[in-house]
């Protein structure tokens, strides 16, 4: 039997449950999306959560349909019987998304998630080495792009909240943790770090959802904040 | 008619006061796989709405619950019965139980819903025939999910209605660990191990049905 590879870093069971639930916002669903398409084998630390799920939809208690439903539901099968066959196979989710400037690191349902929002990666300059594309912001939360080029020493950081970091290219160490491509780091305002980007000659290129700004001990990185974004 | 589940095979039924009831029925699973074949087979409209009757309502619920109001989420509930009946030649009970896979066909046409109303865009009817379970790609062939979906359900129908409950609300409802603890007037560390133990739980009865490397 073939082994699963789980993934060494990634939400914890209660924000799994969450993702399972449907109760995610849309910025961490899509973390999260993003992570099982880079590791498949984190489907298979959910199936159980969805298996709950299920059950309980088995044997909860319903609100009941409408006298017409079944009716309803006829005339609904009827017209997608008849609906036009779309053409050929469904679109390739990457088609398209390096338009809009996502290279080959970013997974399928970033690149969906692009193309369907119409978002192009605007990548900004947030210091020396580090580059920054905001993608949105909603409900408190803002999704970004982070680039930084390799070997660099992060400036020694706290958060305002939770921030999720997706690793997609690249990796960096974080005290005695590393991260790779395809690892979540999960992060709050009681951790203080100072991330140093792997030297390998390659950029590391992340997925961050964050609810606040960065909180630097450097009272002048604090100062100009502000002009940099993060 | 809905189809009667043998008594023989029914482990354990149990309600609570909080609505959390669990039953672990093989006997529903067996037919539910047989009403979904009906369809794929025989193109059987009776076979939908049996599943429609039984399933439709508790969907309506979860979606009410998630917030969203009567006419949507029975037009959800809809889209959702269109995609079993388009889909029927699709569901493998040998890869899971059709509560499982109507559950994450509604969430994710749920989502999907959200997602097109927060661009102001028209749902295109189009979606439904992309409706698969793919949020949850397949982990491993092999990976024996009827048997699974069996163990998930022996578990639950095992616990004690408390700890029942508040599976429900972490599962059903989605509510974080620390809105159950104030839900409940339980203290944070009782919830998380109260999730956290069944949890645990029914990883170790899916490893039989499995093997992992995991490289924590």
């Amino acid at each position: 039997m073939s082994k699963l590879e789980f993934p060494r870093h990634t939400a914890s069971e209660e924000w799994l449950a969450a993702y399972s639930a449907g109760a995610l916002s849309e910025a961490k669903r899509l973390v999260i999306e993003c992570q099982m398409a880079m590791k498949p084998a984190l489907a298979a630390r959910i199936l159980p959560l969805d298996h709950i799920g299920g059950a309980f939809i088995e044997s909860s208690k319903g609100e009941a349909l409408s006298g017409s439903f079944s009716a309803r539901l006829s005339e609904a099968i009827a017209r997608a019987e008849t609906a036009p066959p779309r053409a050929g196979e469904a679109p390739d989710a990457e088609e398209g998304a390096d338009e809009l400037g996502a290279g080959a690191w970013a997974p399928g349902p970033l690149s969906e998630f692009l193309k369907r929002s119409e978002i192009e990666v605007k990548w900004r300059n947030s210091g020396p080495g580090v580059a920054r594309a905001v993608l949105f912001e909603a409900g408190g939360e803002r999704l970004y792009l982070l680039k930084a080029r390799p070997g660099l020493k992060m400036p020694v950081h706290s958060h305002s909240g939770q921030e999720w970091t997706l690793v997609l290219q690249g990796g960096y160490h974080a005290g005695p943790a590393a991260f790779g491509r395809g690892d979540l780091h999960c992060e709050d305002e009681s951790c203080t770090h100072r991330p140093v980007i792997d030297d390998d000659g390659e950029d590391c290129i992340s997925l961050v959802v964050d609810e606040g700004p960065l909180v630097f001990r450097d009272p002048v990185l604090r100062l100009i904040q502000p002009l940099i974004g993060i | 008619m809905e189809p009667r589940p043998d008594p023989k095979e029914i482990i354990c039924m149990t309600a609570t006061g909080g609505g959390a009831s669990v039953s672990a029925l093989p006997g529903r699973a067996a037919a539910d796989a047989a009403l979904v074949r009906r369809i794929a087979e025989g193109r059987d409209r009776e076979a939908l709405d049996v599943l429609a009757r039984h399933y439709g309502p508790r969907l309506k619920a979860w979606l009410i619950q998630r917030g969203e109001q009567d006419h949507t989420a029975e037009d959800v509930v809809q889209d959702v019965m269109v995609a079993v009946w388009l889909k029927a030649r699709q569901f493998d009970p040998e890869r899971g139980g059709f509560s499982t896979w109507v559950y994450r066909l509604t969430r994710n046409r749920w989502i999907d819903l959200k997602r097109k109303l927060s661009r102001a865009q028209p749902t295109e009817f189009e979606v439904i025939a992309q409706l698969a379970d793919r949020a949850a790609p397949a982990a491993d062939a092999e990976y024996d999910r009827f048997e699974a979906t069996r163990a998930v359900h022996q578990e639950l129908a095992l616990l004690p209605p408390e700890q029942k409950h508040i599976l429900h609300l972490a599962f059903f409802e989605g509510l974080s660990h620390s809105q159950i603890a104030q839900r409940t007037g339980l203290p944070l560390g009782t919830v998380k191990s109260r999730i956290r133990a069944p949890l645990k739980k029914m990883q170790e009865a899916l490893k039989e049905f499995s093997e992992f490397a995991d490289d924590e």
